[in-house]
């Protein structure tokens, strides 16, 4: 994907062209909102990735011109102000994705992945599929062949992480951070408590273990073939 | 008396004041009218003396002669209550009173109050070239009126006292009133309210000046309270990126492939110590946004039961193999609140619960009905809290005296939870701390 980062943080800005460089993409970066805007108009990037305290233009009205010239890229928008009012400022005002300060970049580089791969918005209402298991999330319902595994609210929560990007490895921490958002003292002992559990309630007798662990990073959800 | 209410000292002044004037006004109206009566007294003396001169000096058509004593029928019946002494020339005593039983009431010319037999009388001296007077009057009569006045005034005193001690007290009520209203404004202005001021008087007076006053320093207050909470919120704000390009450049050093195990290791605690001030930094602003109630609450009504167990699902988890875990759960207790928000109480509450119980003991969750409260409590069993804990545990940045530095947690987590659960208007308290069990129970309204 062509992606574009706005960022006047020229470290932060660095380092995301750099993660993103890293899987695949073609990045470039801007510092400025007029600059960021034009480099946009120009370009019609697949994804922007946009902060929201910028010089000479802030984020949002980067992004609310950019709807008004009908440019339909993705927008991820990032900002320190993780409050409730700029999550729906932002969302409402046409961002796609949302990611508060200070973040992950493992979280950045999956909702990235997400955006792309969907060509949509990250959709709480979906059904996720893996193999054999059908994850109706709304209805917080796992199931094999129409037949119900009952699973705890954390279970479940883990299990989704997964569901969303089968294939991909998450650490321990990331898991963590995930699941209890906030600080916390759930140390990685706990994500393997529920991977234990986890594990014993999807198993199938002569099949390989559905979540495996990638020796010395985390785990994975094995990719359906 | 300097205790008493400012409406009662203007009444008791009043009062007295009024008192001591009636009291000086009284005692000068008295010598006053004192005065006037003696002179009529000695008027009326004086026409006496001069009706016996006359009578001497025309007795039946000739003067008496001056050297013969006289017959009491000389002296005329009116002044036969008086006392009289009638002299010579050659001082010779020509009448003398049998009331005055010999007592001498002679002097020099004018008048005098003496004592006649143990009675105050006023008495005139009279000289005439053959005969000199001396008359006396009792003046029983006058002191009798001279009392039944000052009985009078007296009595009317404690009457005349009263009223103006009720009239001080309403005065001073009426002058009070605006200090009153002022006061109950003053004391409804708090944190919540602080840039509500006090509204003016109408009159430009000294209450005026205090509302001035007092507005001005409710606008210094609510500044500073201002600039400390937005302080606060900024200084957590300016952290954030800061923070983030620290967690980027470490994350991208991790995943760039160019560290040993060992380097590896020592950027995954890095990032542990970055996630941990970002926990922190989050804390303090969601705590700057409780203390300047600019909170936002999405609110939606949930069944509390589904939160509790997921929170009855991490206390296991973090209870496993450890501590034994009870619960009673009831559901169907809906309560309107932020759910983001009480999944941090809660997981303060395992949280803690997990980490302070002894090895081998036991954590019980239970939310039920109380009254019209839903109560969500974890209690778990261990030593008692000391008694200067139980309310200190739950200020800012301090954990239980006996906690070492060793623990985890920087000492925000109940002060957070409860800042969250009254924001949601309910509570948070340790409800049992026996040696037993201790117990947080957070309380929160039922939805109707």
């Amino acid at each position: 994907m062509r992606i574009l980062v706005i960022e006047d943080e020229p470290d932060l800005a660095r380092h995301i062209a750099a993660a993103l460089t890293r899987q695949g993409h073609t990045t470039a970066v801007r510092k400025d909102g007029l600059e960021g805007l034009n480099a946009a108009l120009d370009t019609r990037p697949d994804l922007i990735v946009l902060d929201v305290n910028l010089p000479s233009l802030d984020g949002f009205s980067v992004l609310s011109r950019l709807r008004r010239q009908h440019v339909d890229s993705r927008v991820i928008i990032l900002t320190a102000r993780g409050d409730v009012e700029s999550r729906v400022k932002g969302l409402t005002s046409g961002a796609d994705d949302y990611l508060a300060k200070p973040f992950s970049m493992d979280e950045l580089v999956a909702r990235v992945q997400v955006l792309g791969r969907r060509g949509g918005t990250l959709n709480e209402t979906d059904i996720l599929e893996a193999g054999d298991l059908v994850m109706d999330v709304p209805h917080r319902k796992l199931t094999r062949h129409g037949e119900k595994i009952e699973l705890s609210p954390r279970e479940f929560e883990v299990l989704q992480i997964f569901m969303r990007e089968p294939g991909r490895t998450f650490t321990r921490d990331e898991i963590c951070e995930r699941i209890w958002q906030r600080e916390h003292q759930y140390d990685t002992r706990t994500v393997e408590i529920f991977i234990m559990r986890l594990r014993k309630k999807l198993e199938v007798d002569g099949r390989p273990a559905l979540i495996q662990t990638v020796r010395g990073v985390g785990y994975q959800l094995i990719k359906p073939e | 008396m300097k205790r008493w209410p400012l409406k009662i000292k203007v009444g008791v002044y009043s009062a007295a004041l009024t008192l001591l004037t009636l009291l000086v006004g009284s005692s000068a109206l008295m010598g006053f009218i004192r005065l006037r009566l003696l002179n009529e007294v000695d008027s009326e003396l004086r026409e006496n003396a001069a009706e016996l001169v006359r009578d001497l000096v025309n007795f039946r058509g000739a003067p008496v002669n001056p050297r013969h004593a006289l017959s009491e029928k000389f002296v005329p019946v009116d002044l036969r209550d008086h006392y009289l002494m009638i002299l010579g020339p050659e001082e010779q005593v020509l009448f003398h009173s049998p009331n005055l039983k010999g007592q001498d009431i002679s002097g020099s010319p004018g008048f005098r109050t003496i004592d006649v037999r143990g009675q105050a009388c006023r008495a005139g001296s009279f000289r005439e070239p053959s005969y000199s007077i001396h008359v006396a009057v009792s003046l029983a009569e006058m002191e009798f009126f001279m009392r039944d006045v000052m009985v009078g005034l007296l009595t009317t005193l404690p009457l005349v006292g009263l009223m103006v001690f009720a009239g001080g007290l309403w005065m001073g009520k009426k002058a009070v009133s605006p200090v009153s209203a002022l006061t109950a404004a003053a004391e409804s202005i708090s944190v919540e309210n602080l840039t509500e001021r006090l509204p003016m008087p109408e009159a430009e007076d000294e209450i005026a000046r205090l509302t001035v006053v007092l507005n001005d320093a409710f606008a210094r207050l609510s500044a500073s309270y201002e600039a400390a909470t937005r302080f606060s919120a900024d200084a957590s704000h300016q952290l954030k990126t800061p923070v983030a390009v620290l967690r980027a450049g470490l994350e991208s050093l991790r995943d760039g492939g160019h560290l040993d195990g060992a380097g590896r290791l020592e950027v995954e605690t890095l990032l542990k110590q970055v996630r941990r001030l970002t926990g922190l930094i989050q804390d303090l602003l969601l705590l700057a946004r409780t203390d300047a109630r600019r909170l936002r609450l999405e609110s939606q009504p949930f069944d509390l039961s589904e939160l509790a167990v997921s929170a009855l699902d991490d206390l296991e988890t973090l209870a496993y193999g450890r501590l034994h875990v009870e619960h009673e759960i009831e559901t169907g207790l809906t309560v309107c609140a932020d759910r983001r928000h009480l999944a941090i109480i809660v997981q303060n509450l395992v949280e803690n619960a997990a980490k302070y119980t002894p090895e081998g003991g036991q954590v019980r969750l239970t939310v039920k009905r109380e009254g019209n409260q839903a109560r969500f409590s974890v209690a778990n069993t261990g030593p008692a809290l000391p008694e200067e804990d139980r309310v200190g545990i739950f200020e800012r940045f301090r954990r239980g005296s006996k906690v070492g530095e060793n623990q985890s947690g920087h000492g925000l987590g109940l002060n957070i939870a409860l800042a969250l659960a009254m924001a949601h208007g309910g509570d948070l308290a340790l409800v049992r701390s026996d040696g037993e069990w201790n117990e947080f129970a957070l309380t929160l309204p039922l939805v109707a």
